[in-house]
């Protein structure tokens, strides 16, 4: 059993150290100081407003992945992607739900849990006032297929997020004490 | 960031598929000649929805592969209306040359295919990727007589006992029983089955077991491996699309590939084993006597090349290589080039 851990994780290690020899590979993580110069406050947005941006928009990707029954891992997914973006765009230029929508429908595609365009656009709508709605425009499919370009672009073509979920369970499991409180801090 | 377009200068169309174009290009950063699979989105935008599944599989998985026998994905970028991924260039394909007549394929040139897809697919196999869709034109080849792995388009992450696969991959000649009867949970068998097929392929020069429908699949399967029973396979029946077949004998393989050696009858034996489970992987595979008995593998620049491509210009052997070729036809270790 011990075995088994120990191979596991110098297989982890030698694939992160590939992944940083190959320096093609986007670099994810920022400084404190970059994490609050982002180019939405340059654009004149507080780092209030702005966390709570990040905030709402994450929290929409998970309530409208939920509600389309997809799974943490890739509602997980999008959420990562929608805090990538917006560290190269404002969201004075791209109104959350929207870029919001699009994470969660790239996500989809990605973690072989894909859902259509026109659906998500459906849940989103039926999750958001009509004022918050009013973003996607005339055309709401056409905009999100459009911003899926830039968004390709933005991440820079680096799909693979790998989560923590299922490494928590699994320690979860192999730890012994009170379960109630074992649960509490895997829902940490 | 220059712009992408500039830097790959197209040099000649190669292809179109259902998703992609291919162009030959120079890379005028680097001057080495690559393909670019330019993705088609943006048209036809009703049929598709936004940036093609298969482009996204091929991006995601081959950016964290690199080795020598998987195709290498250079670069990925995107403009206004669509997506192009840039490719090591491959001269040829093995379909191309298996059915090019003017090619001899000796065993020494089969086995250094061989060798080169299963470790290839063997590094795939490593890092949980089962690839799907192997078959001759999936398995590209440059004039250094180097083979890589290419068209990611179905393949897939496993490793999860209880997640559902579709069974509608690989082509069909190349598919394994356990996909023919619908299972939805299958490992690296498959790929292992489609290897065989593949070697089959490579001795007759003509596909093995050329199906032309899936029920004609298992028939043609049967006939040469015999029907299998709830004995030589426990739990068939319970396979979704499961139907009886008439009890076929079961071939002797070596009345079929009269002309090839016995440890290699062994190899296809353990390839192509009807039971999932009884099948080799590549590790077993390349540990067998075929691998390290003789002939040797070609090297790379000695394999064969259709007429069209101008070969790698071959280095005349040193006095020295010639002597230990004359002596025992050169050290398996110092004729691969890994």
């Amino acid at each position: 059993m011990e075995l088994t851990y120990l191979v596991t994780i110098s297989d982890n290690i030698s694939v992160i150290l590939n992944k940083t020899s190959a320096s093609k590979m986007p670099y994810w993580y920022y400084d404190k100081k970059d994490l609050l110069n982002t180019p939405s406050f340059r654009d004149g947005i507080n780092n209030d407003a702005e966390n709570r941006y990040r905030k709402e928009g994450a929290r929409f990707i998970i309530d409208t992945g939920s509600k389309m029954d997809l799974g943490y891992n890739t509602v997980a997914t999008g959420v990562v992607y929608f805090h990538r973006f917006y560290m190269f765009h404002s969201f004075r230029t791209f109104p959350r739900y929207i870029t919001a929508c699009c994470c969660l429908f790239l996500a989809g595609k990605v973690e072989e849990t894909p859902k259509k365009c026109k659906d998500i656009i459906k849940v989103a709508k039926s999750l958001l006032t009509e004022l918050k709605f009013a973003s996607f425009g005339e055309n709401p499919k056409e905009e999100v297929m459009t911003l899926e370009r830039i968004l390709l672009q933005t991440i820079k073509f680096d799909f693979q997020v790998e989560h923590p979920y299922g490494y928590l369970l699994k320690y979860a499991k192999c730890l012994k004490g009170d379960k109630t409180k074992l649960q509490k801090m895997v829902q940490m | 960031m220059e712009e992408p377009t500039l830097r790959y200068e197209k040099i000649d169309f190669l292809g179109e598929g259902q998703f992609a174009t291919v162009y030959k290009a120079k890379d005028a950063k680097t001057d080495k000649i690559v393909a670019v699979k330019k993705i088609k989105i943006g048209s036809r935008l009703e049929a598709q929805d936004g940036i093609n599944r298969t482009a996204l599989r091929e991006i995601k998985l081959l950016q964290e592969l690199q080795h020598i026998n998987l195709i290498g994905l250079l670069d990925v970028f995107g403009q206004k209306s669509n997506v192009s991924l840039v490719f090591d260039f491959m001269d040829t394909d093995l379909e191309i040359i298996i059915k090019d007549n003017t090619i001899v394929l000796t065993p020494a040139n089969v086995k250094a295919y061989m060798i080169m897809t299963l470790k290839g697919l063997e590094y795939l196999h490593q890092n949980w990727i089962l690839h799907r869709d192997l078959k001759p034109n999936t398995l590209l080849i440059n004039r250094e007589g180097i083979l890589k792995i290419g068209d990611f388009g179905l393949a897939k992450a496993f490793g999860s006992p209880t997640r559902i696969n579709t069974h509608q991959v690989v082509t069909r000649w190349y598919r394994a029983p356990e996909l023919l009867f619908g299972a939805r949970q299958y490992g690296t068998g498959v790929d292992m089955w489609a290897v065989g097929c593949i070697l089959a392929e490579l001795l007759l020069r003509v596909p093995f077991l050329p199906g032309e429908s899936d029920l004609d699949q298992l028939s043609r399967i049967f006939q040469v491996f015999g029907t299998p029973t709830e004995e030589n396979w426990p739990g068939m029946k319970t396979l979704t699309d499961y139907v009886q077949f008439k009890l076929f004998p079961a071939q002797e393989l070596r009345h079929i590939f009269s002309a090839a050696s016995e440890d290699l009858i062994f190899l296809l034996e353990s390839l192509l084993a009807l039971y999932p489970p009884n099948r080799c992987d590549c590790t077993q595979a390349l540990q067998m006597a075929y691998f390290s008995s003789k002939p040797a593998p070609s090297v790379g620049p000695k394999l064969p090349m259709p007429s069209n491509i101008s070969k790698l210009e071959v280095e005349k052997p040193s006095l020295k290589r010639k002597l230990l070729d004359n002596i025992d036809g050169g050290s398996l270790a110092k004729r691969l080039q890994f």
